[in-house]
């Protein structure tokens, strides 16, 4: 599933979600995305009746980069209404559960080992578990790959 | 007004009356006291950032002529930089004090260090360059006393080629 960016302004995002963003965690006004760019969506998540895409931002190192061990993937949630859907196309091996990160509420789409214990997998994921990473990126290659 | 002595009123300004934590793993972080300004110069300034100084408990003597910080209880943390590409001091030394003074975002909850799993937050900043660099740094905060530790610096990407 690829997505492209339409809007980087916070106030587009239409949600306030406390985690949601990282964008504001930084010395920019705007999200760190850049309009007309296309983004990878690794997960996708309803969380108080917002859809909310997980991708690598531009504050990351490119795929090739990340496939190069140039860096560490840190994916961060971006609400869906910065995106307009390009490949709607979502890989068959893909689950979806009940509950989000936050919330028991809500649903979440993804790769298994993500669907499968996303808490963690995230956690381990920005922490730079080894494990954890070359799992994403196996997903990071095989997305690429399919572009 | 040099860096250092900025940087230690923010840290005193962030976080007076935060005490000292016990249990940190002495192989990746350490704590020590900083006895002024004079030694964070001497000492942390020529390590050239692989140490980051944070403080977590300060007593300051008011402000006046002569009057300089008198005990700042300073735990040190080691910085790991996990991208290959290099940042400029000075791009580290700006990341750290916007993450000081401005912070960063929540990023996660569940937290699996038995250190961190109660009361702490995992934060991330990005501080973006003028040259487009794009600098993300990782940390931990504990919830009301706003003490930070475990700052790593994650990724550093280098502006696109046009």
């Amino acid at each position: 599933m690829r997505v492209r960016c339409v809007s980087n302004k916070p106030e587009d995002a239409q949600s306030s979600h406390e985690y949601v963003g990282s964008g504001t965690g930084n010395n920019s006004p705007f999200y760190l995305l850049t309009p007309g760019k296309e983004y990878t969506v690794y997960a996708e998540t309803r969380v108080d009746n917002v859809k909310l895409y997980l991708l690598l931002d531009d504050a990351q190192p490119s795929e090739d980069e990340l496939l190069d061990s140039l860096g560490e993937p840190d994916p961060t949630w971006y609400a869906s209404s910065l995106f307009v859907v390009v490949d709607k196309n979502i890989d068959s091996t893909w689950r979806k559960i009940e509950g989000t990160m936050w919330t028991q509420s809500g649903e979440t789409i993804s790769f298994p080992e993500f669907v499968k214990n996303g808490r963690n997998f995230y956690s381990k994921l920005l922490d730079g578990d080894k494990g954890t990473i070359d799992v994403f990126l196996t997903y990071v290659k095989k997305y690429k790959k399919a572009v | 007004m040099s860096f250092i002595s900025e940087m230690v009123k923010g840290i005193e300004t962030a976080y007076s009356g935060a005490v000292p934590r016990t249990g940190i793993t002495p192989v990746d972080n350490f704590v020590r006291t900083i006895t002024g300004v004079d030694d964070i110069e001497n000492n942390l300034a020529t390590c050239n950032w692989g140490g980051l100084a944070v403080a977590v408990g300060t007593t300051v003597i008011p402000e006046g002529k002569g009057a300089k910080v008198a005990s700042v209880a300073a735990k040190v943390t080691k910085v790991e930089k996990l991208a290959t590409n290099a940042a400029s001091t000075q791009t580290e030394k700006l990341i750290f004090e916007e993450a000081i003074s401005n912070g960063g975002k929540k990023v996660d909850m569940t937290l699996d260090d038995p250190l961190y799993t109660n009361g702490w937050d995992k934060m991330r900043y990005t501080h973006t360059g003028l040259d487009g660099t794009k600098t993300t740094v990782h940390y931990m905060q504990q919830q009301g006393t706003n003490v930070i530790e475990q700052i790593k610096i994650k990724n550093v990407t280098l502006p696109k080629v046009k």
